[in-house]
């Protein structure tokens, strides 16, 4: 039964990828790719997922500390909307994000702070929603796994609690942090709804790597949007093991 | 072991249910998005006349064309605008010569209602603070022609600052002035029409228009019964539908087009991009 | 060093308190109680791991009720020893004074002393602390605790899980320890023998409720209810009924067979009460030696129906003469090879009466007569 869902599984991954390469060969898709605008996109998808996952992060990790230690009234409810951008599609996610920022708040925000709607920053917002409801699921868990005798015998020894959480909780609950940094990550870089809604799609400035495979495919240039998958299918499996790799425990 | 059977037996049951309970539609039609609220009503149109069950699919037209060649499936193809068309006839989905032009569309300026930052004409888009938008135009024909557009009133360079986003289908175009996210947005002159409580559409200049451009359809060569498809195409041209497009506000012949426009403005074909645009932008 | 007054604490419908403690300095406390006694909320109240809902703690002189762990100045030896999985044994011991920070010079001296002490040596470089003995863990986290000098250890059943060699051999060890230093120890166990040994104060706790205090011979001697005497004896408590008082002792009855008991002063008989008497208390007289002058009372003659061998230990389980009682009576190898003890045999067996235990039903012991 194990082997028969894992085999199962891998062999339908395995098939998405070769039926990318069965469809257009490989030469011509990779020839495409030697294009400065992929280089673009690859790079620009690279550094908006790495933010939006560094940021994702950094709030997930107290929040997921809240939750899985203390009891507070309402805990549930605050646990369930954390839930909601899991649930509403990347592009619904999105389009909130475009809606608040015409609200009131949205537009001074727009107009005298920082601007989203149409900006790499926009889409660093985007999905970083997205990876933090990822992130905060696996990372409640992971806490919830190390058992607070370990807390209360590191404050014993003189450490306050966010030095118990830092210097006991955390490593001990390491193999949880990577997964969280895996799947925050590479929620975020192969997000394309909430993307394009809140970034749009401009060349060379909110183009991600996923949106310039839906726009190849919306001029039919097929052979360069397998070329693109390719990229980010390679892209990302180098950056997931070697972040799988470095995380392991020593 | 028990949940995880119980699992299985309900995945297979509702695999078995999906499959049984679709019925293959004798016809499939792939419409560009622009064309949506007419087109809805006469697929409706003629399911009743013909008693065939149709099966529309609406989208980015670059987008649908896409999988009409991986998947080798489709019977009609009613794209955004003729550049489209001459993509398909180039990828052999389309017999060339068996395209029909159905409706007409105009460029121009779309705006929310009651215009609030009063854009009068094409000078107004360049203003200082103006944010505009227009179609990806690489991938989106109103984006092209919004460009071409510049381009002939010798504005491009100028609008290019101006541009806050390139939008990556034609409604989604459209949507952008809705949402009050931009200012103006250069798209077809029916856009006013799709959303009366939100935009309102600024004309242009009668020479001021570069192309006119075409809405086609036509029937692929994946086409399961030709005869078919061929009468789908030959409906949208029939006076019925043209009742409907007219409802819509459509421009259905070239005559009523060219109210809009001078009288030699070429109608239709294809141009490539300007060179101004795709040399470095600001 | 600790002063518990008055403390109470709730956690759902257990109730703990108010409970009256006092630990001087230097010494090796042990809080004995049955498991669901309260003990561990006890001790977490005096690790500041659970609020206590009255109640004064002072440790060392500062009122510490209100303190966070972190500054109690206290080390914590849990049940389940709580190595960190993610340090090597050496980070594990030294993970106190790098949290404080402190100088090489400080902590050298007391570590090195306490691998010496301790034969951590050869554990030092292990990195994965999960593939120690049991034995070892207990020794790494011991050190670990000590190596900060703390006022206090607590320790929280700290041999239950070992195996028996191991669990002597280190209970001798950290007494050792533990009297060198001049450390004060606050031992938590449900282990009557690990409580005595290693007490040098003792406190019963039973349902939430500090029953008797003192030092462990008291609660040999006599402890102060039938709850505790419950507790600490399981054989050889009967009711009793108390027949006539005479030269200072009372005269009960149990069972059909009269025992003489010397009671505390000051207290009053009452018509019913039970009697206790400790295996160890009862002495088997052999007939070929003369009785001692003060054996005139509790000549108690009867026949040994069993002879219950624990392994370390032996109990002879004899049937007295004209009663119903059977009283077990702890006997040693040499004595059984000497007096071929068998089962059937007739002895006599002899308790003074200042050993045995007498005490009421419930309430207080100065009862009404």
């Amino acid at each position: 039964m194990l082997v028969t869902a894992t085999g199962l599984a891998v062999t339908v991954m395995a098939g998405l990828l070769l039926s990318q390469v069965a469809y257009a060969g490989l030469k011509k898709p990779l020839a495409s790719l030697l294009r400065p605008e992929v280089f673009h996109a690859l790079f620009l998808s690279c550094i908006l997922a790495t933010a939006a996952a560094a940021i994702a992060l950094a709030l997930a990790i107290p929040s997921a500390y809240l939750l899985a230690r203390r009891a507070f009234p309402g805990r549930i409810l605050v646990d369930t909307l954390l839930d909601l951008p899991v649930v509403l599609s990347p592009l619904a996610v999105g389009f909130s994000l475009l809606l608040f920022f015409r609200t009131a708040p949205g537009s001074f925000i727009e107009a005298h702070l920082v601007r989203f709607v149409f900006e790499p920053a926009g889409i660093v917002l985007a999905q970083a929603i997205l990876a933090y409801a990822v992130a905060v699921r696996v990372l409640k868990t992971a806490f919830e796994e190390v058992e607070p005798r370990y807390e209360q015998v590191a404050r014993l020894m003189g450490c306050t609690p966010f030095m118990a959480f830092r210097k006991v909780t955390l490593p001990m609950a390491r193999p949880g942090v990577v997964a969280a940094a895996v799947l925050g990550w590479g929620r975020a870089v192969g997000d394309f709804g909430a993307t394009v809604m809140v970034g749009g799609a401009v060349a060379g400035k909110t183009e991600t790597v996923p949106v310039a495979i839906y726009l190849r495919l919306a001029s039919v240039d097929i052979a360069q949007a397998v070329g693109l998958m390719l990229v980010l299918t390679a892209a990302a499996l180098a950056v997931l093991l070697l972040v799988r790799l470095t995380g392991r425990a020593p | 072991m028990k949940a995880q059977s119980v699992l299985c037996a309900v995945a297979l049951c509702l695999t078995v249910l999906l499959a049984w309970a679709q019925k293959p539609p004798r016809l499939t039609v792939m419409v560009g998005s622009a064309s949506k609220p007419p087109t809805e009503e006469l697929v409706r149109l003629f399911e009743k006349q013909t008693g065939v069950t149709v099966e529309a699919h609406y989208g980015g037209s670059g987008a649908m064309l896409s999988q009409i060649v991986v998947t080798r499936e489709g019977d009609v193809y009613f794209p955004g605008s003729s550049d489209f068309m001459d993509k398909a006839v180039a990828r052999g989905v389309v017999k060339a010569g068996s395209a029909r032009d159905i409706v007409y569309l105009i460029p121009a300026i779309t705006v929310p209602k009651g215009n609030p930052k009063h854009i009068e004409g094409l000078k107004d888009l360049v203003r200082p603070g103006v944010r505009l938008a227009i179609g990806r135009p690489d991938t989106v024909c109103v984006g092209l022609y919004g460009l071409q557009t510049m381009e002939k009133a010798g504005l491009l360079n100028a609008a290019k600052r101006n541009i806050a986003t390139e939008a990556e289908s034609c409604e989604k175009t459209a949507a952008t002035v809705s949402l009050g996210l931009v200012d103006a947005a250069l798209g077809w002159r029916d856009f006013g029409n799709w959303d009366p409580q939100h935009l309102q559409t600024v004309l242009l200049a009668p020479g001021q228009v570069p192309r006119i451009a075409t809405i086609p359809a036509a029937p692929t060569v994946y086409a399961r019964d030709p005869a078919l498809a061929e009468r789908f195409v030959l409906f949208l041209q029939s006076p019925e539908a043209r009742a409907v497009f007219q409802k819509w506000g459509y421009l259905c012949t070239v005559e009523e087009a060219r109210r809009f426009a001078l009288p030699q403005t070429p109608v239709g074909g294809s141009a490539p991009l300007p060179a101004e645009w795709t040399e470095a932008k600001p | 060093m600790i002063r518990v007054e008055a403390l109470e604490a709730r956690v759902g419908t257990f109730r703990l308190g108010p409970a009256n403690l006092s630990v001087p300095a230097g010494s090796s406390f042990v809080l004995l109680g049955p498991t669901g006694a309260g003990k561990t909320l006890f001790l977490e109240c005096l690790l500041g791991m659970h609020r206590p809902s009255g109640g004064r703690i002072v440790l060392d002189g500062v009122d510490v009720t209100d303190a966070p762990p972190e500054g109690r100045s206290v080390a914590y030896l849990p049940q389940d020893l709580a190595l960190f999985p993610h340090l090597s044994v050496r980070d594990n011991v030294l993970f106190g004074p790098s949290i404080r920070r402190w100088p090489k010079e400080r902590w050298q001296g007391p570590f090195d002393a306490l691998v010496e002490r301790l034969q951590l040596a050869p554990l030092l470089g292990r990195r994965d602390v999960r593939t120690l003995s049991g034995g070892e863990r207990q020794r790494v986290a011991l050190a670990r605790a000590l190596v900060l000098r703390p006022k206090v250890l607590f320790l929280d059943e700290p041999f239950s899980s070992l195996d028996a060699l191991a669990r002597r051999s280190l209970q001798l060890s950290i007494l050792d320890l533990q009297r060198e230093a001049g450390l004060t120890f606050f031992l938590v166990t449900h282990d009557h023998e690990e409580a005595f040994i290693m007490a040098d104060a003792m406190a019963v706790m039973l349902q939430g409720r500090i029953e008797q205090e003192g030092p462990p011979e008291a609660f040999t001697a006599n402890p102060a209810s039938l709850t505790v005497a419950r507790f600490l004896l399981v054989q050889n408590l009967f009711p009793a009924l108390f027949v006539r008082e005479s030269e200072g002792l009372w005269f009960l009855e149990a069972g059909g067979v009269v025992v003489a008991a010397k009671p505390k002063p000051g207290l009053r008989p009452r018509p019913s009460m039970h009697i206790g008497i400790r295996p160890e208390a009862l002495v088997v007289l052999r007939r070929d030696r003369p009785l001692a002058p003060w054996m005139t009372c509790n000549l108690l003659a009867g026949r040994v129906e069993r002879i219950l061998n624990l392994g370390n230990r032996r109990y002879a389980r004899v049937s007295v003469d004209g009663s119903s009682i059977s009283l077990e009576v702890a006997v040693t190898q040499h004595l059984v090879q000497d007096l071929s003890l068998r089962e059937g045999d007739a002895l006599t067996l002899h308790v003074r009466p200042e050993s045995v235990w007498v005490h009421w039903e419930n309430g207080d012991p100065e009862g009404a007569p």
